[in-house]
């Protein structure tokens, strides 16, 4: 500033650059020349007529105090537009603090809201006391001889109808008695209180209390729907309304079934097997195998090898139906039996069936080729085969150690249940209780007879499996379900191979809804029909979905009342019976599947699986058996195009909704505020949802080939030394183990990189050694890569890491119980971010778009006026 | 009071080293130790950082006719040690003909000193077990612990003990005695395969702890220390500390059950 220099003395030039320093730091920016300018006339008028501090800021920091969105050190092209617009604020508006007062407000509210909290829970202890009474003398009432006494006597039955009757009529009268606005309003608020003081007690009677409220709530939303909500008048309003309406009462059914069926899971118990070995039966292991690859077989064929059960009655067959040499050389070295059949028709029943003739076993195990089972697997199960000679059909859960595409895509492993968890963890135990648990393909044993009674394995439809055990059901035979995770394998790798293999099973039961209708034909009880019945609607939520989805459009862009009622109304009925659902879902369902993960999931299949399902309930015959791909690597991080269409329609769709809607808010009939506002939130939810749905199909990188599967066992490390190391095997996979070592110091691992070290491991009280080579050392941890191994060292491998099975256990007890709000928030947080994860894969042009937008939006935004608090002025010093 | 007493079936098995180093866990797990070398080799000593030279012990002390306390020693992690003391081998011969009971009088003034918390790890021979001079001192052993290695010559003397001492058969009847299995290689297979067999059929006589092989045990004793400080990270420390677990919740559930 040389310039200044020859007017001013020296001291005030050096202030001045201080000053325009501060102003520099305040935006990260050099001073340009209109700044320099403007800075030097205020800082001059400051210096020459004001005083040295006004209202505690130093006079030359005014603007940044007064205008902090303006830029003095290097205007921007609005700046001026902004100065104006906070000066007229200023002038206008008085900037006192009123934040005492609402500091006051806010602690009230939450002061108010935690007391309520405790009015809640008030009763707790007594409650809860009273209900485990209850459920002791219901467990007494069930001892066998009361039930006989009871059934026998006369009087007894006579007052169940009795009680039966009254019940009925009393819920006929609740559910379709009409309530005004202000009786619907104390009815839900009485309804929702009872259910938040219940929810948290622990038992199965407050379970049966929340279901009973919300079959209230569920029911009486329906009747009024169907009573009061379709207009006559308007035939447009009529179809949609009615399409609507269907798609609402079959929701409403599987909710109902769904509560019958999971009321009271079973949670069956292993029985022990026998002392003397010589009554234990012969057993042929199966996996049939048709295009993986051989790594994947040989794992399963290892840890096969390794099961615990005497060797000379456990026969291991592969079924190879690719017909290939390597696995027939393989299953020669390792010493198992290997079957190649002529034909390939009927896929993998055909595969099995052919096996069946050529093998004795008295029972038949079937594991898919990715299926490792522990070594306690046959130990567990078996029992109840010798102590129940009718049960034909045990069946344990599928449980996966590779995420599959939604956690995978999501970053959900190992933090949220995955999809399967709630059929394997609820649903078949619910469906155990009624002896209506089917089979499932793999990880399964069957008892021969019956196999061999209904024909072997059903090959008429393409979920061979479910009909399978309907047959055997028929003629009377039981099943069972053991809740352990007592064998793990690989989900699917793709979004689209998921989508594939839901196919299947939906078209597939499509099939058996219409070739071997469970709900019509002899030998199933009546409670097994409906279980089955409610496996093959759970199939059928592919159309209904898609019209929840586009429900809110036919009114915000046809204009149509599909629910014709006033706003206030629709959210009376509609909120209690989505809360009470979902609250009593939350309880039940809560530690296999999150609150609102249900709708994402089904989302994302609603449109695969709609076409297959209704193709098939009309032409069951037509449609062809496709094979999942197991074991295929990502090559790059990319998006699925293909599998979204459907969905990235809809969102257009949904956006487009969405745009007219605050159009019409705007701009449209006053009187239509309240149904509009309703469709745009209903609207705005679907968007977030879908927006999972996108999420999902950005199919993230995998980096390598092995899945590698977290654990904590420690272990130890033989160096070449002679020294034996602890360590702590932080994850292992089919190709090597990384481990963790304490107290090594830096030069060493360079000298370790490359060496052959020993690694023990052990299992069982035993201990096994594998050479490892170090590929990776470093920090600590040291990345071992497995040498090549004997036969014998592969079994023990697989046994001492794969075939654990207290590993998979330790997962199922890690996961955190359901928080329905929190949840909720999660799903719409990943639906947020689906949107701008798609964004970044979509081609330039539209990117260009949105970022165009977001920049007008911001730019206008900036124009706000700020709020320039008076009274804190002296902090600004 | 908790008095064990280690031998070793054979030369080499290694009851020195677990002496000392068990020694040295109880005393990390804060238990009050003293362990008393009763072998004329006197080796006890050097994993206890023992100079050398020092020759000073109990037994010497006691053909001196001075006090044998004199003669204990604090090893620089806390272990109180008793070694026996260099003897030649006149001085040997003189001390067992003449004082044919030196351990009876040991013992009776060790029960006589000693706190009743503290645990006293005897170092012994095999043939101590059988002499009828020690059966005295035996019987006032609460646990007799027998190290042993997996393989073909421990296994063949050990069925030929199990056969023809009645001392050590009466003993194993009488769970008093316990089988730890030292030097354990897994990498091996008839380490493997041995220890198999020795877990079938010694059943509960062996001890679940097994002692793995490792050359920091044997460089431990050449820098006159134990493995807790020479190589914590070892899995040999980690043994050892599972071998102190299991001494302290095995007595202590057979003091509550008397």
């Amino acid at each position: 500033m040389k310039g200044p220099n020859l007017i001013f003395q020296r001291w005030i030039v050096e202030r001045f650059e201080v000053q325009k320093k501060a102003y520099e730091q305040k935006w990260q920016c050099s001073t340009s020349w209109i700044g320099l300018l403007i800075l030097s006339a205020w800082f001059l008028f400051s210096f020459l007529f004001l005083q040295p501090v006004v209202a505690g800021v130093p006079s030359w920091k005014l603007p940044l105090v007064y205008f902090p969105q303006v830029n003095f050190a290097a205007p921007r092209l609005f700046d001026s537009i902004r100065f104006v617009v906070q000066s007229i604020w200023l002038i206008l508006f008085k900037q006192c603090i009123t934040s005492d007062r609402l500091y006051a407000v806010l602690r009230l509210v939450s002061q108010a809201m935690i007391q309520s909290r405790h009015i809640f829970y008030l009763p707790f202890e007594s409650v809860a006391k009273i209900v485990g009474w209850l459920e002791k003398t219901a467990s007494q009432v069930n001892q066998p001889e009361f039930r006989r006494a009871v059934r026998s006597s006369k009087s007894t039955q006579v007052l169940n109808y009795l009680l039966l009757i009254c019940v009925v009529l009393l819920a006929l009268t609740c559910f379709t008695v009409p309530f005004g606005y202000q009786a619907q309003l104390v009815f839900v608020v009485l309804l929702w209180a009872l259910a938040m003081m219940v929810r948290r007690l622990p038992g199965r009677f407050p379970t049966i209390l929340l279901i009973i409220m919300s079959v209230t709530a569920s029911c009486r939303y329906l009747w009024w729907r169907y009573s009061s909500t379709l207009n006559w008048d308007d035939p447009i309003a009529l179809m949609l309304g009615s399409v609507l309406l269907i798609a609402e009462s079959y929701s409403w059914i599987v909710l109902i079934l769904g509560y019958f069926q999971n009321i009271w899971p079973l949670n069956r118990k292993p029985v022990e097997m026998p002392e003397d070995t010589s009554a234990w039966p012969t057993i042929d292991l199966m996996i049939p195998t048709y295009n993986e690859e051989l790594d994947v077989v040989k794992a399963t064929v290892y840890a096969s090898l390794g099961v615990d059960w005497p060797k000379e009655k456990l026969n291991i067959y592969v079924l190879d139906d690719g017909k290939r040499d390597s696995f027939r050389d393989f299953a020669k070295s390792v010493g198992v039996n290997y079957i190649r059949r002529p034909t390939n028709e009927h896929a993998k029943a055909g595969n099995i069936n052919y096996a069946l003739k050529q093998t004795s076993g008295e029972f038949v195990a079937i594991f898919d080729c990715d299926h490792i089972p522990t070594r306690a697997f046959f130990q567990l199960t078996m029992g109840m085969f010798l102590k129940d000679p009718k049960l034909a059909l045990v069946q344990t859960p599928h449980h996966f150690f590779s995420p599959d595409p939604f956690e995978r895509n999501l970053a959900n492993f190992r933090n949220v249940p995955n999809e399967g968890s709630l059929f394997y963890g609820l649903i078949q135990d619910g469906n155990d209780l009624w002896d209506a648990t089917f089979f499932c393909g793999s990880c399964a044993i069957l008892r021969r007879e019956p196999l061999e009674e209904v024909g072997g394995i059903a090959v008429e439809t393409v979920t061979e499996d479910a009909h399978t055990s309907l047959r055997m059901h028929r003629l009377g035979y039981r099943s069972a379900y053991l809740k352990q995770p007592v064998s793990a394998g690989l989900a699917t790798e793709t979004l689209s191979a998921h989508v594939g293999q839901r196919i299947r099973w939906a078209r597939g039961m499509a099939q058996i809804f219409r070739v071997d209708n469970p709900l019509t034909g002899k030998g199933l009880k009546f409670s097994q029909r409906l279980c089955y019945a409610n496996a093959m609607l759970h199939f059928l939520s592919g159309i209904p979905r898609i019209v929840f989805l586009m429900a809110p459009l036919a009114f915000l862009l046809l204009h149509s009342y599909v629910i014709y009622a006033p706003a206030l109304t629709i959210i009376l009925y509609v909120l209690p019976h989505m809360i009470h659902a979902s609250m009593t879902n939350s309880r039940m369902q809560g530690d296999y599947r999150y609150s609102f993960w249900g709708e994402v999931y089904e989302t994302v299949l609603a449109w695969y699986i709609a076409r297959p399902t209704t193709v098939a309930l009309f032409a069951p015959h037509k449609g062809s058996f496709n094979v999942t791909a197991k074991g295929g690597l990502v090559e790059k991080s990319h998006y699925d195009w293909v599998i979204s269409r459907p969905y990235l329609i809809l969102v257009a769709f949904n956006i487009l909704g969405f745009a007219v809607g605050l159009y019409r808010l705007g701009w449209g009939p006053q009187d239509e505020v309240g149904t509009v506002l309703v469709n745009l939130v209903w609207t705005m939810y679907n968007l977030l949802i879908l927006g999972a749905a996108v999420a999902v199909a950005v199919e993230a990188k995998q980096v390598r080939k092995d899945h590698r599967v977290d654990v904590s066992i420690p272990m130890a490390v033989r160096l070449n030394s002679g020294h034996l190391l602890q360590a702590v095997m932080k994850d292992f996979s089919l190709g090597g183990v990384r481990i963790e070592i304490e107290g090594i110091d830096e030069e060493a691992y360079r000298h370790l990189k490359g060496q052959v070290l020993q690694v023990i491991l052990n299992r069982g009280g035993q201990e096994f050694v594998f050479p490892m080579t170090v590929a990776y050392a470093g920090k600590g941890i040291f990345g071992m890569q497995l040498n090549e191994l004997s036969h014998q060292q592969q079994i023990q491998y697989v046994q001492c890491t794969f075939a654990r099975a207290d590993t998979w256990a330790k997962w199922q007890q890690s996961y955190q119980s359901d928080k329905p709000l929190s949840s909720m928030q999660a799903v719409l947080h990943v639906g947020f971010n689906g949107y701008k994860r798609l964004l970044r894969h979509c081609p330039k042009i539209i990117r260009i778009c949105v970022d165009a937008l977001l920049f007008c939006i911001k730019l206008i935004w900036s124009f706000r006026p700020r709020y320039v608090p008076t009274r804190t002025l002296s902090h600004a010093k | 009071m908790k008095r064990l007493f280690l031998v070793s079936l054979r030369g080499g098995c290694g009851s020195t080293t677990i002496t000392a180093n068990l020694a040295q866990s109880l005393v990390k797990i804060n238990k009050p130790v003293l362990a008393i070398d009763a072998a004329a080799e006197n080796l006890l000593r050097l994993h206890f950082g023992l100079p050398y030279d020092e020759s000073d012990g109990w037994a010497i002390r006691m053909i001196r006719g001075e006090q044998w306390n004199d003669a204990g020693f604090l090893s620089p992690h806390g272990v109180d040690f008793l070694p026996y003391g260099q003897l030649t081998k006149n001085l040997h011969q003189n001390f067992t003909q003449t004082h044919h009971q030196p351990i009876n009088d040991l013992n009776q003034g060790l029960l006589e000193v000693c706190e009743p918390s503290q645990w006293q790890l005897f170092h012994g021979d095999f043939w101590q077990i059988s002499s009828p001079v020690w059966q005295d001192f035996i019987a006032s052993i609460d646990m007799i612990f027998v190290v042993i290695m997996a393989d073909a010559m421990n296994y063949a003397l050990l069925q030929s003990h199990s056969q023809h001492n009645h001392v050590l058969r009466e003993l194993m009847d009488n769970g008093k005695i316990r089988f730890i299995l030292n030097q354990y290689q897994p990498e091996t297979e008839i380490g493997r395969d041995f220890s198999l067999v020795l877990m079938q059929e010694l059943k509960t006589l062996l001890v679940p702890v097994l002692m793995h092989k490792d050359s920091a045990l044997t460089e431990c004793a050449a820098n006159l220390t134990t493995i807790q400080h020479y190589s914590p990270i070892s899995q040999a420390a980690k043994d050892y500390q599972a071998l102190a677990f299991w001494c302290v919740s095995t007595f202590t559930s057979t003091e509550e059950l008397s």
